[in-house]
């Protein structure tokens, strides 16, 4: 046996070991699945559709996908979301702010927010999880007020980013997505900065004696994260064109749902970016394909729980048997 | 009845991965009788009360209780054989009531089967009095001092019915006063013909309570002393502890000393504790001895600012160190290995690579972060250290004990600090990975810098350190130089006993 044979052979495994290589299976189960039920599915219009479907929620689970990694949470992306979308159209239509005026006001909100979730998480010692509830409340209030509960639209202010193509048909919104990515992966694996989330996600004890500035890492990355999120509901609001006081509350969950089933995980300092992305797409994919296959829009939510119950479990046999 | 043997251990031996941590040791526990185990951190203390417990299985030997063979002894069977054990870990349920704790898995019931809380608290306070404690059976735990939470823990015990109480340390964790208390409460225990196993480091404890004692060293029984209406003699008690031939597996070559070059100054770590202050000189490594739990990890994170201190500085090479925090400090030239490589030592799920660059990662070249350059700058400290059988990318998780401790080691080597300290550098590791760690260590004195090491392995200790500190319940009782150093004085000042 040569080396090379060897080498190629422990590759061969260590694909097989990964996470990404059992979602990459599923997605691949089920398109066959819906394609064998109907043939349109995988028509390229379809494709792109599901791309352009998942493009919001993709741009905030990078965002939960880096704060994970680090061994941070936030419950509240959602919901600052739909903040930031009615206060876009506060700012543009009743303060008659110029456009990029706007834009860069409501960066520095997202950003700023998160940046103080952030703080008080990290200054109060108390869990994420509830603070940035909290914060997700606070957010989703101030939309609410702010709004009276009633629709706001921009009057088409957006539009030509919404109906922007790239190559002819495909939606810009699909590679703001991507580019978001890149800039992810390139954070946290090609800058010394994402190197010390890992750290402080893997082993925060050890990253504090080793002279990381532990809380300067993890208050930032929520305003890393507070900066995809802001990206996200512009180009949300571009497609839609009309905010409501609560329509961004499901991605809080659902960016949550795509990170963990993408393999990242709740300890802190595991998972991957390409994981997270992989997670995404399969979870817009379920939801694409039972509609193309005309499973009812009320029995949808259900099957996409069991999915994803299935897909997390299958992905970590691994661990299960490891632990016998 | 007194005198009685309760549980009789015949040749029990234990070994872990086929290292024999105890060896051959016979162990009676009779009926109304105090019966103490001394020994050396490692000599098989612990060990020896969980197999007695029935938590691990013995590897030889046998085990009676009341005259009859136990043959496999598990936790459920010692507990039901009225075998109580208080570990030194805390395992209560903070957030609980004295009484919710006392009765944890057996909670007192109604006629009705409801949970009855009143029967619970009168029956907690009914213990409590006889006991004569001053604890309100509804008080928190989680807000009670260390000494009232081991009153728990004992109270917890003894509501069972125990027959057999083995006690890990019960008063390592407090003053003098409250530990006073704790030998009140085991010599009551003792009179109402319980059969009492305690384990201590402290010999003055146990001249006052003991009615037996066993010696144990290296995993061997080597003595049993019974009180027999007399005192102990506790000199021959510590020198059974120790005499054994130093083994100097390895030998350091003498090499020169230049200035003092750290010096420690009025260290306390609380408003209320001793002062500690030394110094040590360009390429002289300063050994720390003391027994477990005698404050010596405390100091040497708190000189590295790892945690808050009261009072007191450091000085490395004539400057103020800034010991506000380890990233401070780290810039002060100053350097802790850590004692446990896997909590806090290691990003475990990072590569090697990863690993040896978390001090030093803003040195790495060009302006976005790249394994390919980085490594080039750790490798020299790689190889250095000796790391085998995986290469930069290797996840930390999947290298050895021995490895894993040189990668931490390389990570350090990588700043270049002047003051150096290290917290049981060789913990749980093989020979020759620890006697690559001494070359290594020996190899940073001999280049000038200044080396503070803890370490509770005396042959170590002695091998390698120039000068010893000893230390006791936060204060230094001695300090041991050259030709002194000996594993005997070394005890001497640790249990503070004239020999």
């Amino acid at each position: 046996m040569s080396q090379a044979g060897a080498k190629r052979r422990t590759t061969l495994q260590a694909i097989v070991r990964d996470h990404r290589f059992y979602l990459v299976c599923i997605i691949l189960l089920i398109s066959a699945a819906a394609a064998a039920l109907n043939p349109r599915f995988l028509l390229p219009q379809n494709i792109i559709n599901i791309l352009q479907q998942v493009s919001v929620i993709g741009m905030c689970t990078m965002g939960m996908a880096l704060l994970l990694i680090t061994g941070q949470l936030d419950m509240g992306i959602g919901q600052l979301v739909s903040m930031l979308c009615i206060l876009m159209v506060v700012f543009i239509q009743r303060w008659q702010m110029n456009l990029p005026l706007a834009l860069l006001a409501l960066a520095c909100v997202s950003v700023g927010v998160s940046l103080l979730s952030g703080w008080v998480v990290c200054k109060s010692r108390c869990t994420p999880l509830i603070i940035t509830l909290g914060m997700g409340y606070i957010y989703e209030g101030i939309a609410t007020y702010v709004s009276g509960g009633r629709f706001y639209t921009l009057d088409r202010k957006l539009d030509w980013l919404g109906k922007m193509r790239v190559f002819g048909s495909i939606p810009v919104s699909i590679f703001i997505m991507l580019a978001i990515v890149l800039i992810s992966w390139a954070l946290l694996n090609r800058t010394r900065y994402g190197r010390r989330l890992c750290s402080v996600g893997s082993n925060e004890e050890n990253a504090f004696l080793c002279g990381i500035n532990v809380d300067f890492h993890k208050i930032t990355v929520y305003g890393v994260s507070g900066l995809f999120v802001f990206v996200a509901a512009v180009v949300l609001m571009a497609r839609t064109d009309t905010a409501t006081a609560a329509m961004g509350s499901s991605y809080t969950l659902q960016a949550l749902a795509s990170a963990v089933v993408g393999g990242v995980s709740f300890d802190g300092g595991k998972g991957t970016i390409s994981g997270a992305l992989i997670g995404c797409i399969l979870l817009g994919l379920i939801s694409n394909a039972m509609n193309v296959v005309g499973i009812a829009a009320t029995l949808q939510t259900m099957v996409q729980g069991v999915i994803i119950v299935v897909a997390v479990v299958l992905s970590n046999l691994e661990k299960i048997r490891g632990k016998r | 009845m007194n005198g009685k043997a309760l549980i009789e251990a015949r040749g029990l031996s234990k070994a872990y991965a086929g290292n024999l941590v105890l060896q051959d040791v016979d162990f009676t526990a009779r009926v109304g009788e105090v019966h103490c185990i001394v020994g050396e951190n490692g000599a098989g203390k612990s060990t020896l009360i969980k197999l007695l417990a029935g938590a691990v299985a013995p590897t030889a030997g046998e085990i009676f209780f009341d005259g009859e063979p136990v043959p496999r002894l598990d936790p459920r069977q010692s507990a039901a054989l009225g075998i109580q054990v208080i570990y030194q870990e805390n395992i209560l349920a903070n957030s609980m009531s004295i009484a919710e704790n006392i009765y944890t898995g057996r909670e007192p019931k109604t006629p009705g089967g409801w949970y009855d809380g009143g029967a619970a608290v009168r029956s907690a306070g009914a213990l409590i009095l006889e006991y004569g404690l001053a604890l309100d059976p509804e008080a928190i735990v989680g807000r009670l001092s260390a000494a009232e939470r081991q009153f728990v823990k004992i109270l917890k015990a003894m509501a069972k019915d125990s027959r057999v109480l083995i006690m890990d340390e019960p008063t390592s964790m407090f003053s003098s006063r409250d530990s006073q208390k704790v030998l009140d409460i085991v010599l009551k225990i003792r009179d109402k013909g319980v059969a009492v196993v305690y384990i201590s480091h402290h010999l003055q404890e146990i001249a006052q309570i003991a009615d037996r004692v066993t010696v144990l060293r290296d995993g061997r029984k080597v003595s049993e002393y019974a009180r027999d209406g007399g005192g102990f003699d506790l000199g021959r008690m510590t020198q059974d502890m120790v005499g054994r031939p130093v083994d100097k597996f390895y030998v350091k070559e003498p090499h020169a000393k230049g200035d003092v070059a750290v010096r420690v100054r009025g260290l306390r770590l609380h408003r209320d504790s001793p002062e500690i202050s030394f110094d040590i000189r360009r390429g002289e490594i300063l050994g720390v001895a003391g027994m477990v739990g005698s404050g010596r990890t405390e100091m040497a994170r708190a000189i590295f600012g790892a945690d808050r201190r009261y009072s007191g500085g450091v000085e490395v090479l004539g400057r103020q160190a800034d010991l506000s925090s380890p990233r401070r400090s780290i810039r002060s030239d100053l350097a802790f290995v850590s004692e446990d490589r896997q909590r806090q030592g290691l990003a475990l799920d990072m590569s090697v690579l990863e690993n040896l660059l978390q001090v030093s990662m803003n040195k790495t070249p060009g302006l976005l972060f790249s394994g390919k350059k980085s490594w080039k700058l750790a490798r020299p400290r790689f190889e250095q250290v000796g790391v085998r059988g995986c290469g930069p990318l290797t996840p930390a998780r999947q290298l050895s004990g021995g490895n894993q401790q040189k990668v931490v080691l390389g990570k350090w080597l990588m700043v270049d600090s002047q003051f150096m300290i290290f917290d049981e550098p060789t913990r749980g590791i093989d020979v020759n990975a620890k006697s690559e760690i001494y070359g290594i260590i020996v190899g940073l004195a001999k280049a000038g810098k200044s080396i503070l090491m803890i370490s509770s392995d005396m042959p170590e200790l002695i091998a390698l350190s120039d000068r010893i500190l000893v230390m006791r319940k936060g204060r230094v009782t001695g300090e041991i130089q050259g030709e002194d150093i000996s594993e005997q004085e070394i005890i001497k000042k640790a249990l503070e006993v004239e020999v």
